[in-house]
């Protein structure tokens, strides 16, 4: 099937197949699933800044299918994606104007290919380092209470080997200072807060999707949010991130919004099925399981840019 | 508190496999009557009016969620009464 808006020929099933399993990642990981939608869609022969913004459009509709199921899991820290929006917005919007600058004075296909790899392996080998010591940790019944992310009130508890971190962050004084009850944080600075969004923001504006795997795990070890509500949480906010990502890059031309349907089409049901998913795993097992699917879409970018060759 | 977890039963996968079907038939008419019909369209002011093409994109994907939604919600009704 043709689509003509960025003049590329992509099978609609291979696209909505593509969507399904990116949807089943996003709903389990709480992620958008960008780390596999964007080098798929590079495989497919779709020019980087179309990538960019329609991965954005797609994870929307996703996100908010996604959403409605953590929502009724109770999985959503509702306050806190609200205050992140106030960053993320303007990170956005920075990150679009990136890719611009690089459409008008580079190869904006190298330039975000190679982002993309530096980002995708480093959060690899930082979730496998977390994920591995968490459970070592765990098996060898030494996690004691500093371990533990969220508190009693939450209703969620989590383990994490970073936990320490979290709460050394919480105790940054930097006016004004909130509480998160939902999330068991007694007061954390709001600076905090936007500094993380806005960074997920600039993520999402310059290689498209949520940056879910850049704000799931800064949701989790920097903020101290428990793994189940980062997971709600972050379709939450990917929502507003992408919905005002799709807009602000479709008005540079950046979107092609056929293929982003024709992908949605298998993500709405893909997530549905990855959503239920997470109430059969804990925290630190959800994080490990994460880990080859980067990997796997940095290999996927780096054999596309190597070889030149797009698939169809 | 634990959550009891669902129990899988022959006719559970197979009213599963069925919700799949009916639902690739629907989205494949969905794409064939809807989706190539709004391409030339979106195409053309994508081309000549990207504020517009901008405002009609949103929309769409958000619509498309909200339809498929609710055809996903019908289906895991039908194949839930079906199974039990």
């Amino acid at each position: 099937m043709d689509f003509p808006i960025s003049g590329t020929h992509i099978d609609p099933v291979l696209l909505a197949g593509t969507g399904f399993l990116i949807g089943v990642c996003g709903g389990f990981f709480g992620v958008g699933g960008s780390f596999l939608a964007g080098p798929a869609l590079f495989f497919f022969g779709v020019p980087m800044n179309f990538v960019v913004g329609t991965d954005l459009a797609h994870i929307v509709g996703k996100s908010l299918t996604a959403t409605r199921e953590h929502s009724k899991l109770g999985h959503i820290d509702f306050k806190l994606g609200l205050l992140m929006m106030i960053g993320t917005i303007p990170g956005v919007e920075a990150g679009a104007q990136g890719i611009e600058y690089f459409k008008r004075h580079a190869n904006v296909n190298e330039v975000v290919a190679i982002a993309f790899i530096a980002v995708l392996i480093s959060v690899a080998a930082f979730m496998a380092w977390e994920g591995i010591r968490t459970l070592r940790l765990t098996k060898k019944q030494t996690l004691d209470k500093a371990n533990m992310i969220g508190t009693q009130s939450s209703g969620k508890r989590d383990v994490s080997a970073l936990a320490g971190f979290a709460k050394r962050i919480h105790i940054l004084e930097a006016a004004p200072m909130i509480s998160l009850p939902k999330s068991g944080i007694q007061r954390i600075s709001l600076w905090t807060i936007l500094l993380v969004a806005f960074i997920g923001g600039v993520f999402s504006g310059f290689l498209g999707g949520g940056a879910g795997y850049i704000r799931m795990p800064a949701l989790v070890y920097i903020l101290g949010i428990p793994t189940h509500l980062a997971v709600g949480t972050d379709l939450f906010e990917v929502i507003i991130s992408g919905g005002y990502g799709t807009v602000t890059h479709a008005l540079k031309g950046n979107v092609d919004i056929l293929i982003a349907l024709v992908m949605h089409t298998g993500g709405a049901i893909g997530a549905q099925l990855g959503a239920t998913m997470t109430n059969y795993f804990r925290g630190p097992r959800i994080r490990l399981a994460f880990v080859p699917l980067p990997l796997a879409g940095a290999a996927l970018i780096v054999y596309t840019l190597i070889s030149g060759h797009h698939f169809g | 508190m634990n959550k009891p977890k669902p129990q899988f039963t022959a006719k559970t996968v197979v009213w599963l496999l069925i919700s799949i079907t009916i639902y690739t038939a629907v989205v494949t008419a969905y794409c064939f009557f809807v989706l190539l019909y709004l391409r030339d369209w979106l195409k053309h002011i994508f081309d000549t009016d990207k504020a517009l093409y901008a405002l009609c994109a949103l929309p769409l994907i958000i619509a498309q969620a909200a339809l498929l939604e609710c055809v996903i919600r019908a289906l895991r009704k039908l194949s839930g009464e079906k199974s039990k």
